[in-house]
């Protein structure tokens, strides 16, 4: 088997709801179209689905624990974002490595952008944006305008 | 671990968090050392900095990092391991921590530990990026045990037989036993912890986590968000006489503090069961 081919697919499976429901719907197929070695598919076509699913929300749960925090909102603010939070979050991996948590509530207040929210809630993240942005200049650090994730040619 | 002589007795500590910072900074009781997340340290702001003077002005400080990725087959970031090495020389800590697990793939930050399969390849990698991070870092490093909720269905060996042939094959490198992470796993994946302690090289231990956790859908959750529950400090008892050069044990709450007497009450809890 070859790792990294392993510790790519569980990426996309972990972090892209996309990908994981592909390959929940047809896992033979799914690998087949990402020409993946014998033993990575036997490894990856006995993956529980249970456990897969729990293993992706797990990991928007933290992203979320950390996103509230960060935009100070109080917890009925927070149940009104909540299932925003995770419609962005779902296909939206963090980026970065230092300042991931940072740039990933600046990237969810982005994706706000159209959403029907009060005037109140608006100034308010508005707010969070400028602390958040002023705290990555003063550690000197820029964020990108990257791209929105796209997948990564066949490794 | 071959240096693990030279390494201090901290006692009982607990994991720093800005929310717990003025009690810290103002009060030492029931509490040796702190341990700080590495990454929170490794930007440019002065406020930042001014925290870390101030802790490390009361305390021992150990670095505890989850980025390095040790496990990833595409290798380590050398970029990276030099801005922890550069934390590091600030620091001057007996020793730094990681975790093994890898975190990023191909540009893509997972955002949380994610294990390795248990296989030989698995194995080589992380011997290859710990050779490459250990050329670069010369302060000792210790590796933690991590929760996982997917189960790798085709093991060619187990959680703890990979973990015994990790420390065997990095001799300098120590072990950081999270004891909740532990029975989290153990609850979760239907195992006896007690078989797993007597497959790993517990005399490789130097500092151990304890913290509370949480139950979801019949699964124990490692969310560091309550009080230390009775199994494991029952754990915590029985992992004593097995780890005779343990170092230091730290409380790992992120969430939920609470009053900072509860917290206190446990690390003095612990530091009884372990260090007296």
């Amino acid at each position: 088997m070859s790792l990294k081919e392993y510790q790519y697919l569980l990426t996309l499976l972990l972090t892209q709801k996309e990908e994981r429901n592909e390959f929940l719907f047809n896992r033979n197929s799914y690998l087949e179209k990402n020409s993946c070695s014998e033993e990575t598919i036997s490894r990856l076509i006995a993956l529980d689905e249970f456990q897969l699913n729990e293993a992706s929300m797990g990991l928007i749960r933290k992203r979320w624990g950390v996103a509230k925090s960060l935009l100070q909102i109080n917890s009925e603010t927070a149940e009104f974002l909540r299932p925003l939070y995770f419609q962005y979050a779902e296909n939206n991996p963090i980026q970065g490595k230092v300042f991931k948590h940072q740039i990933d509530a600046l990237n969810f207040i982005e994706s706000l952008n159209g959403q029907k929210i009060s005037k109140d809630l608006d100034q308010h993240l508005k707010n969070r944006r400028k602390v958040i942005l002023e705290y990555l200049k003063s550690e000197g650090h820029v964020p990108e305008n990257k791209p929105k994730w796209k997948r990564f040619l066949k490794i | 671990m071959k240096n693990m002589k030279q390494i201090p007795v901290l006692g009982s500590g607990i994991g720093y968090r800005n929310e717990i910072k003025d009690e810290l900074i103002f009060d030492h009781s029931e509490v040796d050392f702190v341990e700080v997340i590495g990454e929170h340290f490794m930007g440019k702001s002065a406020y930042m900095q001014q925290e870390l003077m101030e802790l490390m002005a009361e305390y021992t400080v150990i670095p505890h990092f989850i980025g390095c990725s040790l496990g990833s087959a595409e290798g380590v970031d050398l970029k990276y391991l030099e801005s922890v090495a550069k934390l590091l020389e600030k620091i001057k800590p007996p020793y730094w921590s990681e975790h093994i697990a890898f975190t990023n793939c191909h540009g893509i930050e997972i955002g949380h530990l994610t294990p390795s399969p248990y296989t030989q390849e698995a194995l080589d990698v992380f011997s290859k990026n710990l050779e490459e991070t250990q050329r670069i870092i010369e302060t000792p490093l210790i590796l933690e045990n991590i929760t996982y909720i997917l189960n790798d269905p085709i093991q060619q060996m187990t959680e703890a037989a990979f973990l015994k042939n990790l420390f065997e094959a990095n001799p300098d490198i120590g072990m950081l036993l999270d004891i909740t992470n532990l029975y989290i796993n153990s609850t979760n994946h239907n195992y006896d912890y007690k078989e797993w302690l007597s497959t790993i090289e517990t005399n490789n231990v130097v500092q151990i986590h304890y913290v509370g956790h949480d139950l979801r859908d019949d699964f124990l959750i490692d969310n560091h968000s309550y009080p230390t529950q009775e199994p494991i400090w029952e754990l915590m008892t029985y992992i004593k006489a097995k780890c005779p050069n343990l170092k230091g044990s730290i409380l790992e709450r992120d969430n939920k503090f609470g009053s900072m007497l509860d917290l206190r009450s446990e690390t003095k809890r612990a530091k009884n069961i372990l260090f007296n």
